[in-house]
Parts: C-alpha cells; structure tokens; sequence
C-alpha cells in the first residue's frame, strides 16, 4: 500500500488544529471565569463599600465603641528584630483603645533582640499562669516592664511565627487576640475599628481582617505613617494596585459571601476561644494564617454553630512590601506554597455539601485560580504563540483574544483603584492617582506573567516538599527609608 | 478561529463581525476603565477644594463656639452662616460636647438654641445621607424637650442603627427608656444584639435595677438576653437584686448560672456566699470558674477552704480563678496557696505557686 505523505500531514495538522482549538478554548474559558468572577467580586465589594458609607471619623468611633470594646491582646512575634523592636513596640503602645496588652515573643532570635527589649523596657521577671492549649517550643522567661503594665514579654526558644503566635495566645488572657508582624504598623485607630465587628455581632463573629496597606512611598515617623504616598519604585508600585485589588475588592467580597479563607498574618483579630478550640496555629506549614482561618471554618460548620469571618475595609495596617523582584519573587512562591499546603490539607472540603458556600466557592476558587490557574495561564503564553507560529491559529483572533484579557485585566485593577477613591480617598492627591492609574494598566503587561512563573516555582516548592521561608530583606521604616518631607 | 477552519487566507463576513465584537468589548472595557478614573481624578481635583472650605467652615465653628464660652455678645451671630449645615454643626457640636461641661456646655448649647439649631438638626433626622442623620440624632441630646423626644422616637422606627443611636439619644435627652422596651425590642428584632445594645441596657439598668429585677421574671426572656441583665444588675449595686440573681444561679442554663454569679461577686455583699458556694459545686466548669471568681471579687473568706478546694479541679480555669481569687482573699487565702503550694501533687501545686510568684509573695 503506498505511502500518502499529503494526507499524514493532512492528518497531522487537522489533529493539531483540532488540540489547538481546544487548548484555546481551556484558556480562554477559564480566563473568562476568572474575569468574570473578579468582574462580579468587584461589584459585590461595590456595594458592600456604598452600605459601609465610608469611614467613619476616629473620634467617632471612640464615642460610639470605647464603652463595649472588649480587651485586646496584641500578638507580636519578633525574630531577630533587634534594630527596630523598641520602636515598633513603643507605637504599638501608644494605640488608642481602652483595653488592650502587647505580649512580645523573642522568637529564639539570634540576635540582640531579646537584650535590646529588656534595656529599651527595664524588662524583670515575672511568673504568669496560663494554659498549655497551642502547642509551642519551650519559653525560658517571662518578663513585665515596670514602667509599661501592657507589656509582657516571652522569651523562647525558635520555633516559627506559628510557634511563637502559639505561645503568645497561651499567655494572653484579653477575649481578642490580634496577631500580627513585628514590623507592621498600625493606625492609632486600628483596633478600635477592626473590633467593630466583634462590637457589633458578639455571638457570631470569630475573626477578622484588616486591610493591609502598602508603607514604601509613606513618610513614616516613629512608627506611624504620618504621611500617605506612593511608591517611587515600579516594584513596590505594582503591588500597591495589588494590594488595593486584593484587599479592597477579593476579601471584601468573600467576606460578603461568607467565604473569606485568608486573613493577612500582618493584622488579623481572633476570638481567643475559638482558636484555642481548634489547637492554634498549626505548626510546620508556611500558610499558618490561611491555615488558621480554614480550622475555624471547618469547626464551626462541622459544628452547625452560627458564625462570621468579617472583613474590615478600612485602612488599619501598613506594611513594607519587597522592592526587589527576586525577594519578591521568593516571597510569592512561599505565599502560593502556603495556600497549596492547606488546600491539599483539608481537601475533603472541596466541593463537599457540608462545608456549603466555602467548599464549592471558596475551595472551587482555589482550584481554579491557585492550583490549576498558573499551569493554565502558562499553557495559554507558551502554546498559544506556538501555534500561532506554526500557522494553526489566525494572528486577528490571537491578538484580540489578548485585548479582551488585558481589558478585563486593566477594568480589574482601575476598579479596584476606583473603590479606594471613591469610599477611602486616602491617597494625598490627584496626581498619586495618575501615578496608580499608570502602574493599574502596566501591571497587565509584564508583571502579571512574571507573578506567574514565581506560583509555578512555588508549586514545584510544594510538590518537592521544601521547606523555610527564604531571606526577606527589608530596607526598614527608619526615617532615612522615606522620602524627605517636602520644602 | 484556527487557519484551517477558515475556507480562505482572509476571513469571512461572520468571522470579521466576531472579530469586531471581540475587538469592540475590548476597546469599550477599556474605555469604561479609563473614563471612570478619570472623572474620579477631576472629581478628586474639585473635591480638595470642597474639603479645604469644610475643614475651615469646622475651624470657625469651633472658634465661635470658644467665643461663646467667653461670653462674647456677638459670638453666636457668628454661627448664623452656619446653620444651613446640620450635620457640620452636629459634628463640631458632639467634639465639643465630649470636653466642656457645666456653664461653658450651658452657654454653648443657649446660643446654638438661639439661632435655631435643635429644629434644624430635627428636620435632619428624616432627610439626607445616614452618617448626617445619626449625627443629628447623637447631637440633639444636648437640647431636650418634646420636640426632640418626639422627633427622636420618629427616628427609632427606622433602620436597628438608627434606632439604637436614637434610644440612646433619648435616654441622655432624659426621655424614658425602659429595660423592657430594650428587651422587647430586641426579643423582637428591632434592635440587634451588639455590644452597644449591651453597654446601653447596662446603662438602663443600671439606672433602674428594680426594673431590670422584675424584666429576669420574664419567661420569654431569651438566655443571652438574660445574661446581659445578670451582668447589668452585677454592675447597678443595688443589693436588692441579689434575690432575683441567687434564683438565676439555680436556672438549667450554665451559662446564666455562671453570669448570675459572677453578677453576686460583683455585688459584693455577704448575702450572696450561699448561692456563690453552691456554683463552686456546680458539674458545669464554666459555673465553677465564674464562682470562684466570685468568691474573691466578693471578697469572701468563708470560702476559702471551698476555694482550695478547687485548685484541684478538673478544668484549668476553674483552679486558675480559685487561685487567683485565694490571693485576694487575704492572709486566709495566702496561707491555703503556701500550703497548696509545697503539695507533691502537680496541678494544685502549679496553681498556687504561680500565683503567688505573680502575687509576688513568697
């Protein structure tokens, strides 16, 4: 039988043809979900934002809160933090709340932390009864300041920041606990509003989230932002918007649907109970927050007990972001790590009834996005081009199947903008909103493929099982980091 | 959309529509993107300069309002351009109100009374945006009346927010607002079971702990509704309650139980050992714990070797707030902690050394 080389190349190129199509229709579709998705969480958080009415004045806050705000405790695990703790520590006391202590835990640090604590505060020891519910390394001492009766420091040997939040929410004894970084700073007024929901739905709520806001470009003093601007580099720029995109459209609207599954280990405020019922943080994972956040879930719905994970959209935290793209890179890649673990831990929840809204929508979401969206937006920027290049794909639909995705991308990131200055308006002028407005459509070409790469090289972390957090250099809020005050 | 579907190089009449669409949603999404910011970048350029002539309208409120406490004649005429904005005023008003008293808060509220600020911040109750209704609402506290009262209770058959900020506004206004009428609407819905519902029926029973006595005999009361008047009548020192709190100590939920006698600690009186005694006994952890609790808030040393007791107990809160309450009790308690304290066995051991290293007694 002779051989028709014309028809086996036929052949070939149909079937390719044939994959092509559907290899861009998988991209296609599952980017049109995600957009859509984002279009609808945009408009959710929309009008979560119009009912909220803006932020109401601090002063009025305390008025109408000071009187029913339960205690706080303030969570600050501290490793190798000795240049900056004193500091952090002193803004942290000076917060405006009726009722709250700040218990500091030296993490194992190998540094001078712990001497440069017990000179900044004339830290003596101390003998405290507490508990042992979360588990946590050994602590070697407690200590009070004479002078400062909000603070209480644990010293203790390493262990991680879950470890070191363990032993923290072992000791505190306030109904709140608040857990947070070293080097976060808050707004005076950040737990008077936070605590609003606790205020206002006592018996239901278990936790909340704060917004956390982007600190390079502020002008910082002693601890506080005194001054709102925007990044000067690109880097810190870019996650400016997706911070913004993040907090102030993602978690206002799964707090809306009652699904929100992070609350940023930057700021977040617990019901003290609840996470001594579910044993903590959980140890040895990177993801500790989300991990947290998803026990409390689980328990409560096992549990059939009325419960909410609110959401606060008010600025309360500031945190420096990296400026540099590898130790952004590293720090994306331990993030995706984080949401992998516990995904893949408690993946009995997916699409399963009894977890309802959190299992189909929350865990769905995860799929699609965190486990299966790097591998399909990478497929889409590798194949899609192939066979353009071999000549299976029509360059006209290629290019405007990329202006619809970028448009989508660009609607996404200017509405997230829009909220913040439409119901915040925290940016000091119009022309910082220029600037955003820039780095809101730039973003979309270059960046947003770049944050790909770092969740597949986060995914290979998960799948090779390895673990450590990787160095986070920080340029640090002394005063020199920002920018001089104008003249 | 591949080559091969199409018959030819360039592609058909349908196929250039398709085109177009894609192309048109494309261009019109970004289009809409960009229009939106900027219109918020104008409105942001326009909106600077009516923040900057607010906060100075607010400046020269406030420097009136000084002028009126030092008894300037003309001062109050100084307010006058400012009476058209209620909500302005109401504001400056509520900042002012929250530090001066006596005269100088006499002489403030006279001359805004004067040029007719209470009826305006009334009329603003029922028209506008909320932050301004609420605002008015909090502020017409400080004139009282009739009219205010009645504008006030208007107000309360709005939104639970708006009902809640208008009770009370009414109860500082010197209306009445009954612990019932706060458990009936709250059993009802009509107002929500926050922690400002909860400082305020606090306040209201406080006031009247007779009332709040006789609203415990309720049988419809729901538990948490319950607890927050245990807790209320804990706080009012009305020794009269103590009857109406021992019977709520004997109640099938532990945790009324528990807030009834936490409520007697807080009383203070020797009346209450009896039923406080019975909750150190209590099978429930969470009664125990509020007990011994009490035991030491009341300062009751005749519960000191039941207190000791408990430093063996079970669950780790009930033996942490025996120990604790020992260490208030005086050298009757620190004697039982020293002995407690030199046991072999680890938990009473534990608890009582610690609280003595805390106490910071040897």
């Amino acid at each position: 039988m002779p051989f028709d080389l014309d028809a086996t190349v036929q052949g070939a190129l149909i079937a390719l043809t044939g994959f092509a199509e559907a290899i861009a229709i998988l991209v296609i579709g599952a980017g049109l979900l995600q957009n859509a998705f984002h279009i609808w969480q945009l408009i959710v958080a929309a009008d979560a934002l119009r009912r909220e009415r803006g932020v109401v004045e601090a002063r009025m806050l305390w008025r109408r809160y000071a009187d029913s705000a339960p205690p706080i405790a303030l969570l600050v695990p501290a490793y190798n933090e000795e240049m900056t703790i004193g500091e952090s520590l002193r803004s942290l006391l000076a917060l405006q709340y009726p009722s709250f202590e700040v218990v500091v835990v030296n993490d194992g640090s190998k540094d001078g932390t712990m001497e440069a604590l017990k000179a900044a505060f004339d830290l003596r020891p101390a003998e405290r009864a507490w508990e042992p519910i979360a588990p946590h390394a050994p602590i070697r001492g407690i200590y009070v300041a004479p002078n400062q009766p909000r603070l209480l420091v644990v010293d203790k040997e390493n262990g991680g920041k879950a470890d070191a939040l363990n032993a923290a929410i072992n000791l505190s004894r306030a109904p709140i606990v608040c857990s947070m970084d070293a080097d976060s700073l808050l707004e005076p007024d950040a737990l008077l509003r936070a605590v609003r929901p606790f205020v206002e739905d006592p018996e239901r709520v278990v936790a909340v989230g704060g917004t956390v806001r982007i600190a390079n470009g502020c002008e910082i003093r002693h601890g506080h932002v005194v001054k709102i601007g925007v990044p000067r580099n690109l880097v810190a720029l870019v996650q400016t918007i997706e911070y913004l995109r993040a907090f102030l459209m993602a978690r206002i609207a799964w707090s809306e649907m009652q699904a929100l599954t992070i609350i940023s280990g930057a700021f977040g405020l617990f019901r003290r109970s609840a996470v001594l019922e579910v044993g903590g943080y959980s140890l040895g994972t990177v993801g500790e927050d989300m991990e947290l956040v998803i026990k409390l879930h689980k328990r409560a719905r096992q549990e059939k007990r009325p419960y909410r994970v609110a959401f606060v959209h008010e600025p309360v935290c500031w945190t420096e972001c990296p400026e540099d793209l590898q130790i952004l890179g590293r720090q994306r890649a331990r993030w995706h790590r984080g949401a992998l673990e516990t995904f893949f831990r408690h993946r009995d929840m997916l699409f399963n009834p009894r977890y309802g809204r959190l299992g189909f929508l929350g865990f769905g979401y995860i799929l699609l996005v965190d486990v299966l969206g790097p591998f399909i937006e990478l497929f889409g920027y590798l194949l899609i081009p192939a066979f353009w290049a071999l000549g299976v794909l029509q360059t006209e639909y290629l290019l405007a199947f990329l202006a619809v995705s970028f448009a989508y991308g660009v609607v996404i990131s200017v509405g997230a903008l829009a909220l913040e200055e439409v119901e915040l308006r925290r940016f000091p002028n119009a022309r910082s909103l220029v600037i955003l407005l820039f780095a809101a459509i730039i973003e979309n070409f270059g960046y947003r493929q770049i944050n790909n790469i770092w969740r597949i090289r986060g995914t290979w972390q998960f799948v090779t099982k390895q673990h450590g957090w990787g160095a986070m250099t920080r340029k640090g809020f002394s005063p020199a980091a920002a920018p001089p005050a104008p003249k | 959309m591949t080559r091969t579907s199409s018959a030819s190089a360039s592609p058909g009449a349908s196929e250039v529509s398709l085109l177009l669409a894609i192309w048109a949603i494309a261009l019109v999404l970004m289009a809409m993107a960009l229009s939106w910011m900027a219109a918020l970048i104008v409105q942001r350029l326009v909106g600077a300069r009516l923040q900057r002539r607010r906060v100075a309208r607010r400046r020269a409120i406030e420097f009136a309002l000084l002028a009126v406490m030092q008894g300037r004649a003309d001062a109050a005429l100084a307010l006058r351009p400012y009476q058209d904005d209620p909500r302005l005023i109401a504001e400056t008003l509520l900042d002012f109100l929250g530090v001066v008293r006596g005269r100088d808060r006499e002489l403030v509220v006279e001359a805004l009374e004067a040029i007719g600020v209470p009826g305006r911040l009334r009329r603003r109750l029922s028209t506008g945006a909320w932050p301004g209704r609420l605002a008015a609402a909090e502020a017409l506290a400080a004139f009282p009346g009739p009219e205010t009262e009645a504008a006030l209770r208007r107000l309360a058959d709005r939104s639970p927010e708006a009902r809640l900020t208008a009770l009370e506004a009414l109860a500082r206004a010197g209306g009445q607002v009954s612990v019932d009428q706060l458990l009936d609407a709250a059993s009802q819905g009509d107002l929500r079971l926050t922690g400002r519902f909860a400082e305020f029926l606090r306040e209201q029973a406080a006031a009247d702990p007779a009332g709040a006595s006789l609203a415990l005999a309720r049988d419809d009361l729901a538990p948490e509704l319950r607890i927050l008047v245990l807790d209320a009548l804990g706080g009012s020192g009305d020794y009269n309650a103590i009857t109406v709190l021992a019977e709520n100590a004997r109640r099938p939920e532990p945790l009324v139980r528990a807030a009834a006698v936490r409520a007697l600690g807080r009383l203070q009186h020797p009346a209450g050992q009896t039923a406080i005694a019975a909750g150190l006994d209590d099978p429930d952890a969470e009664v125990r714990a509020a007990a011994a609790e009490a035991a030491g808030e009341a300062r009751l040393p005749k519960l000191a070797e039941a207190l000791y007791g408990r430093l063996s107990d079970d669950a780790w809160r009930v033996r942490f707030q025996a120990a604790a309450s020992l260490g208030r009790l005086g050298e009757p308690g620190l004697e039982r902690l020293r002995t407690a304290a030199a046991l072999s066995e680890p938990a009473p051991q534990r608890a009582a050394s610690l609280t003595l290293a805390e106490l910071g007694v040897v």
